[in-house]
């Protein structure tokens, strides 16, 4: 007995004709072909796309490198990252949805750098790592005072080959054990001079630093004056006390004293802080102004010392360190330097020997070394003494956080 | 029986006839034209579409890789070494970090923080930043090695040593002075150019002293008809030859198909300017 659907099937077996088998073979073609162009059109457009958005992650990061330089964080907060340490300013929103985030790596003693990635708003959400190389150019600096070892407008002189200007930077005996020297090693150039051919070495002394020695011909006499919003008056008007008179001669033995509570008696003009870690006058860092010849001899002194000038002839001052005096700090201002006998002075050393005080100076030159004289940059004493006497806001023009000057920029693969 | 009745008529229906036929085959004829047409269509536009996208896919492609190259460059620094309108030589930047560690006796440095890829060829140089100089020193690559079983195998972060560098490198030159935190760069001399092979204008590269090109994208239109033409401006925008001078670069590329259509390739440009960030 026949079905309903055995007849239905042996109706389509009678048919004949291949006009359907083509129709779909058509359609498969065209819908294949759809498919196709619709795919490739699809996979354009996602190709655009990510690269747009990938562009605009590009400007994310970069909007968010400058916005984090703009914000940079006090100088309070960058200054505790440690070495190889970073700080993670977090993820930010831009208006167009674009996030990034920021962390400053400390690298270096004065080195930073302010790394960025971004996310795209977009889906396909392209990522970005751009960094910035910021150098920090001390602000607690007085002037251009601790860019080398010694930095001189004038004649400079080794008179053995036992005289010493070294850039390497160094920390002060017993300081580093003591705790008080924290921010890394960081070698400077030895000696910039405004003319390199007034460098006298007599019998080979030893100058080196990184490099050696560095000729700077924009020194003029508005370098020894810059202290960015302060003035020489300034700096003077800071000293604690002045040692000897204009045109005089004097010789002073410094060394470390305490009243009788046994606290550090600043009122001795000859305490000018000590050495010992123990002592109460080891944060003692006193500013001297010293007029006139004065010979600091035999023992110990730290801080600042100043060489004053007289306007009216134009004649400045002379600092001996001699016969095994040690001072750790800086000596910057106008006249002469001389470090002889087996003296050392760590830290730097800043001197305008255009008012070079024949009468007093001569035949030392702007900074004479002699007798086993040394001068050693140390950047923990130049901080340590700045920071102690309280000169933080007496750096130059422009000093702080800054990009490097080339290369800053870097947009990185990962 | 009605169901007899039925059972008795022919199980296949009577032939065409001719009328029928000659319908037929018209009729599929007209469809089959209509759908041929419709496919070589179909097939004429995704050979077009293709050839675009491979014109537009060069243009991505070389300004995307010419933007990355000038964006970080530094100009007053050196990094352009000579600049033509159809070609430009380059300091490349490879790789980016930062001295962690050094070793006592030889000139091997832990590099922390790297990214991108270092070679140690003859091409190859790094450059430290020294704080002291306030400035940027050269220096060879010579060898790099895994800092594991190495001169230093832990970064000098003040940490105990528990931080290893990415990897240590050994160079050559003046290294007085480089100390733990010292930023560090690797850099390849690559000139970049159009270049004629195989009868077609492509993008190349020439790595530190090589003769010849490699190819990086391409084709290009010939340079007469603008398929790579850069222009330099200074600070001012105006055009400079002065590659010390240089602050923002105009890029013209112009690309064609790989494949032709009917004898002709597609074409796209892009015309955009960089501004020199390092």
């Amino acid at each position: 007995m026949s079905t309903l659907i055995d007849r239905v099937r042996a109706h389509w077996e009678a048919r004949d004709g291949f006009a359907m088998p083509v129709v779909l073979l058509a359609l498969a073609v065209m819908t294949s072909v759809a498919v196709a162009a619709l795919t490739t059109a699809t996979d354009e457009q996602k190709s655009a796309r990510a690269v747009r958005e990938g562009g605009r992650a590009f400007y994310t990061a970069e909007a968010g490198l400058w916005e984090s330089w703009a914000n940079w964080p006090a100088d309070s907060v960058v200054s505790d990252i440690a070495q190889g340490e970073s700080l993670d300013l977090g993820w930010k929103t831009l208006d167009n949805g674009g996030e990034y985030r920021g962390e400053i790596f400390r690298w270096g003693p004065s080195t930073f750098g302010l790394m960025v990635e971004s996310r795209g708003a977009g889906p396909l959400g392209g990522q970005q790592w751009l960094s910035l190389l910021v150098n920090y150019e001390a602000s607690v600096g007085i002037g251009r005072c601790c860019e080398a070892a010694a930095l001189v407008d004038g004649e400079v002189m080794f008179e053995a080959d036992d005289d010493f200007i070294l850039g390497q930077d160094a920390y002060p005996a017993g300081w580093e054990a003591a705790g008080v020297c924290t921010n890394g090693l960081e070698d400077k150039p030895g000696l910039i001079m405004k003319d390199s051919t007034q460098l006298i070495n007599e019998d080979d002394g030893v100058l080196s630093g990184v490099p050696a020695l560095v000729e700077d011909t924009t020194i003029s006499e508005a370098t020894f004056n810059d202290f960015g919003d302060k003035t020489w008056a300034d700096l003077k008007a800071q000293a604690n006390f002045s040692v000897g008179e204009m045109n005089g001669g004097e010789s002073v033995y410094p060394q470390a004293s305490v009243n009788g509570s046994g606290e550090c008696q600043t009122s001795d003009q000859e305490n000018w802080g000590s050495n010992d870690p123990n002592h109460p006058c080891f944060d003692y860092f006193p500013i001297i102004l010293i007029r006139g010849d004065v010979n600091a001899r035999d023992y110990y002194g730290q801080g600042i010392i100043i060489l004053d000038w007289d306007e009216a002839t134009q004649q400045g001052s002379e600092i001996d360190l001699e016969d095994g005096m040690v001072f750790n700090g800086i000596i910057l201002g106008k006249g002469c330097i001389e470090v002889q006998r087996g003296s050392v002075l760590n830290g730097a050393a800043f001197v305008d020997g255009n008012y070079f005080n024949e009468d007093l100076c001569d035949p030392d030159k702007a900074l004479d070394i002699n007798e086993n004289g040394k001068v050693q940059y140390s950047g923990c004493a130049i901080e340590r003494a700045i920071e102690g006497a309280g000169l933080e806001g007496f750096g130059q023009t422009g000093a702080g956080y800054k990009p490097l000057a080339t290369r800053a920029f870097a947009q990185l693969p990962r | 029986m009605r169901s007899g009745a039925l059972d008795q008529r022919p199980l296949r229906t009577s032939g065409f006839t001719f009328i029928e036929l000659s319908i037929y085959v018209v009729l599929s004829a007209l469809v089959m034209t209509v759908v041929v047409q419709f496919m070589i269509n179909q097939s004429q536009a995704y050979t077009q579409e293709v050839q675009i996208m491979d014109a537009r896919e060069t243009v991505r492609s070389a300004a995307a890789l010419m933007t990355w190259e000038f964006r970080g460059l530094s100009s007053a620094a050196g990094d352009l070494y000579t600049i033509k309108s159809d070609t430009v030589a380059l300091r490349s930047s490879m790789a980016t970090g930062i001295i962690c560690a050094k070793a006592d006796t030889i000139a091997h440095y832990g590099v922390s923080g790297r990214t991108g890829q270092i070679f140690t060829t003859a091409n190859d140089s790094a450059m430290v930043y020294l704080p002291g100089l306030e400035d940027w020193v050269e220096l060879d690559v010579t060898d790099q090695f895994d800092p594991i079983g190495s001169t230093v195998p832990y970064c000098d972060w003040g940490d105990g040593a528990t931080t290893r560098p990415d990897l240590v490198v050994e160079m050559a030159g003046d290294t007085t002075g480089i100390q733990v935190g010292t930023p560090w760069t690797a850099f390849r001399r690559v000139e970049f150019g159009i270049y004629q092979d195989g009868g077609r204008w492509w993008l190349g590269r020439k790595v530190g002293n090589a003769g010849s090109y490699e190819k990086l994208t391409g084709p290009l239109v010939s340079p007469s008809d603008g398929g790579f033409v850069l222009t330099y401006l200074d600070d001012t925008g105006t055009a400079t030859a002065d590659p010390t001078a240089v602050e923002q670069v105009q890029i013209e590329i112009r690309s064609e198909s790989t494949g032709m259509d009917r004898g002709q390739a597609r074409q796209d440009s892009i015309q955009f300017t960089v501004w020199l960030r390092g």
